[in-house]
């Protein structure tokens, strides 16, 4: 396999990774954005495993595949099962609307190839803009959290927020010691598990998993 | 030595835990943990002793060290080992007492967790002042300060107690907050966390910054001392604890901030200036004689000794003061004099406010209240408590033989020794602060003339009164073992002066000789104006007492008694509420010194119909808390105005939360950015 073409499919692949994060964003109903969570994950193996080719990092190519089958499989899965227990089809309910956070999140790319732009001592092993993405993934996924009603939608944001330290440890250092990854994606499940109690926990609480009602917690 | 360190670890530590595995007995894990504390205070004792006397201190390594810490981290030199001798000595009476007096708390509160804290409390104080490095000071202050916080709101059914609780909690971090502030600045000056390194460097610092690291010392630890105006968690807590805790908190806790203040004065700030001596004791009178007149006009029989110990520690605040004045005007043998009277006080006071707070202990257990104008007649009722009472009190009021008088004596003196000195205001305070503090000790002595008068004599005011039984023997032989010491204390200063002496003299000079403060029993002040000898005066008072009672016999016969009713001035029923009341004693008092307690009465008359027939049927009257309302209100105020206007950003909102942090870590990237 010749390496001239890798950094093309990467930069090709990349810029798949923003559209799909956009999508999440922009999806009319909760399914919808879970799925495009899926895509997001697979875009992020596929970059894992172009990395891993154009590295020589086999390692690399197990937590690729480790992320497909947790990230794009039993995650979303999770999520419709979750989603038919509790009842929620209806659309996604954010403060803003869905053009404004989409400037928004244009705004935050921009942000965050300026920050990343002038920092030095980042040396990264792998092409240099994925620093800037995996970023603007950590910042969108606060984005998402802070913008959407429902706590569905707010666990997405944190394994958004996952993904992106995913894709920078990988950018920054061919990705962490295997054993540290196979910890986190392990991590990752069991968080989406406990969030899923909590979730029926709350809407046994409130009658409804919109976070506002947590309000009335407070003292 | 080291061992004997060791045990008095382990019999805390062992002792707190071991009331646990009896806990469905209360009787016997109290048992446990009030004999391995005794245990425990006897072998502090034995080693501190020990050191005063060899002037070899001990550290304790440990092998491989401790993280931020060293391997040296826990040294006993003499001001240490004086300090653990005073917490030791004053625990042991007070574990005795407690084993009878804690049947009180038997199947209403957690006595092993009583137990436990009673231990840990005395744990903490010794290792406050064995601590040598910051870590390990801060830790062990902040547990006595929590330890003592839980032992406070013992009683928390009470709202009161949890009242107190929760002001002493917010006073004493406010306090270690200070601490934190002055150890902080000495480390970023020393760039050490050992005390040693701070007094090797002391001499390097920065006289602006000596100035500061003292004013945050004195703030810290005078709030946990009880000093004015940072005193107003005290009278409110110590009440509120149970008694023998009340003993150890009066006693040796605020003791330790005493003990800390020496090391940061002497140890870590090299040379004193003039002006911090001036400030010691500015705070110092203002203490002794706002203290005594609170205490004056207290009712409360714990509160009353609260106030009290506020005097005394003013009175020990002299002393320190004084030292640092008259060392900056170059009068080392007055310095260490003055500050040995410091030190003596401190020990002195330990045994004679244990004494007390244990004597209103028993009349608590006794009678169920600490009102005095509900009490009196107890000398009948509970001879013990008040032969015990009345030696504490004739021992706070300065009274020879007995040991308040010989530090208070030390203390005046030391004051007086300010005319020798060069400059105006030296020569002119001293004799003004002197005569202030004599003053002072007539107010103690009117203020337990009350205390003792009201609550021991006459008839007793309430069927709690009546009702009141002596205390079990322990607690007896508690208080009788304090109530010796308070002799011994004071008929024992030839022994124990010179080694408060030579104490002193490795903190305020660098004279290691023998100066002359004894001759045969005589204690001498190095001026050579005045000298004196408690056992001659002892022996004197004996025999001219024993005389007298001889002449009596002789002379006088048999003296024939006859009981019969009192003269009532022909207006029959006399009861005992028509006895002199402890407001009416403190009545003068309240005239003279109006514009400090602006006292208010309130009246509600009715007279049905007569002008002439009128009955009062309500009376109130009441003094005003200055400084809880001219200070400690207004601050309160502001800080609520501006945690109500700090609620705003709270909405509770995971979502605003969250864009908090979003905006934070924004923000801050941005500004790395902009800044590179």
């Amino acid at each position: 396999m010749s390496s001239e073409w890798i950094p093309s499919l990467v930069h090709f692949f990349g810029m798949m990774l923003l559209v799909a994060s956009f999508g999440i964003i922009a999806a009319p109903q909760i399914m919808a954005s879970v799925r495009a969570y899926a895509v997001h994950s697979f875009l992020l193996a596929v970059i894992t495993v172009l990395v891993a080719l154009a590295g020589h990092v086999e390692h690399l190519l197990i937590s690729a595949a480790l992320t497909v089958v947790l990230k794009t499989v039993v995650i979303p899965r999770v999520f419709s099962k979750m989603i038919h227990r509790l009842g929620v089809r209806r659309e996604v309910e954010s403060y803003a609307n869905v053009p404004f956070l989409l400037l928004i999140s244009v705004l935050l790319l921009f942000v965050s190839f300026y920050v990343t732009s002038g920092l030095r001592g980042l040396e990264p092993v792998f092409s240099k803009e994925f620093v800037s993405i995996a970023i603007f993934t950590v910042f969108f996924g606060m984005l998402v959290m802070i913008s959407v009603k429902k706590a569905m939608t707010q666990v997405l944001g944190l394994l958004l927020i996952e993904n992106g330290l995913f894709l920078l440890g990988i950018t920054m250092t061919f990705g962490m010691p295997l054993l540290v990854e196979l910890g986190i994606s392990f991590d990752v499940l069991v968080a989406v598990f406990i969030m899923g109690i909590f979730m029926l926990k709350i809407r046994g609480a409130f009658e409804g998993i919109d976070i506002d009602d947590l309000t009335e917690l407070k003292g | 030595m080291g061992k004997l360190v060791l045990a008095q670890f382990l019999f805390y530590v062992l002792g707190g835990l071991a009331g646990f595995l009896r806990r469905k007995n209360p009787e016997h894990s109290n048992r446990i943990a009030c004999v391995s504390a005794l245990a425990a205070g006897v072998s502090g004792m034995f080693y501190s002793a020990g050191i005063l006397l060899s002037g070899k201190g001990i550290a304790l390594s440990f092998r491989g060290g401790v993280p931020l810490c060293g391997a040296v981290f826990l040294e006993v030199d003499a001001l240490s080992a004086f300090f653990i001798f005073l917490i030791s000595f004053l625990s042991v009476p007070v574990s005795i007492f407690a084993l009878g007096y804690n049947r009180e708390y038997f199947g209403k509160k957690n006595v092993p967790l009583l137990g436990l804290f009673y231990n840990f409390f005395l744990l903490s104080m010794v290792l406050v002042t064995m601590a040598r490095n910051i870590f390990v000071f801060l830790t062990a202050w902040e547990i006595m300060s929590l330890v003592s916080y839980f032992l406070v709101v013992t009683e928390h059914e009470n709202p009161k107690a949890r009242r107190a609780g929760l002001l002493y909690f917010v006073m004493t971090h406010a306090g270690t907050a200070f601490i934190a502030g002055a150890f902080w600045l000495l480390f970023s000056a020393s760039g050490a966390l050992a005390f040693d390194a701070f007094r090797a460097h002391a001499a390097m610092l920065s006289p602006g910054l000596k100035n500061v690291v003292f004013f945050c010392a004195l703030v810290g630890f005078g709030t946990k001392a009880g000093m004015i105006p940072f005193h107003i968690w005290l009278p409110e807590a110590h009440p509120e604890a149970p008694s023998p805790i009340s003993a150890l908190m009066s006693g040796a806790m605020i003791k330790t901030a005493i003990y800390a203040l020496l090391r940061f004065i002497f140890f870590f700030l090299g040379p004193v200036y003039f002006w911090w001596g001036a400030v010691l004791l500015g705070f110092g009178i203002f203490s002794v004689l706002v203290g005594i007149l609170y205490a004056l006009m207290e009712k409360d029989l714990k509160r009353l000794l609260a106030f009290s110990s506020i005097e005394n520690i003013g009175i020990i605040l002299l002393g320190i003061g004084m030292g640092v004045v008259l060392i900056s005007s170059r009068q080392p043998i007055f310095a260490l004099f003055a500050v040995a009277a410091a030190l003596y006080h401190a020990l002195n006071h330990a045994a004679f406010k244990g004494l007390l707070f244990l004597g209103a202990g028993s009349v608590l257990s006794g009678t169920h209240t600490r009102n005095i104008e509900e009490l009196g007649g107890l000398i009948k009722k509970m001879p013990w408590t008040a032969a015990c009472f009345l030696t504490g009190s004739a021992a706070i009021s300065a009274l020879p033989p007995l040991n308040g008088f010989v530090s208070e004596w030390m203390t005046l003196l030391a004051l007086f020794s300010g005319v020798d000195c060069e400059g105006f205001g030296i020569r002119f305070f001293s004799v003004v602060l002197a005569s202030l503090l004599g003053l002072a000790g007539a107010l103690a002595a009117t203020c337990f003339v009350k205390a003792f008068g009201i609550a021991f004599l006459g008839l007793p005011r309430s069927p709690r009164a009546e009702c009141a039984r002596e205390g079990s023997r322990s607690m007896k032989i508690g208080m009788i073992t304090l109530a010796l010491s308070c002799f011994g204390l004071g008929l024992a200063a030839p022994v124990i002066v010179p080694i408060l002496g030579k104490l002193s003299g490795e903190l305020t000079t660098e004279i290691s000789g023998n100066i002359p403060l004894i001759h045969g029993s005589f204690l001498v002040f190095p001026g050579g104006w005045s000298q004196i000898s408690l056992p001659w005066v002892f022996g004197v008072m004996a025999v001219s007492l024993s005389v007298i009672a001889a002449a009596m016999t002789v002379f006088a016969g048999r003296v024939s008694v006859k009981t019969g009713p009192s003269w009532d001035c022909g207006m029959r029923g006399l009861t005992p509420r028509m006895q002199y009341s402890g407001t009416g004693y403190s009545k003068p008092i309240r005239r003279i010194f109006s514009f400090l307690y602006q006292p208010s009465r309130k009246v509600e008359v009715e007279d049905e119909g007569y002008s002439v027939l009128r009955t009062a049927k309500h009376f109130e009257s009441g003094i005003r808390p200055l400084f809880e309302e001219t200070i400690y209100r207004p601050m309160a105020k502001f800080a609520l105005y501006f945690s109500e206007k700090a609620k705003r950003i709270q909405t509770g909102h995971i979502q605003i939360y969250l864009g908090y942090i979003f905006v934070t870590l924004l923000a801050l990237l941005l500004f790395t950015r902009v800044s590179s």
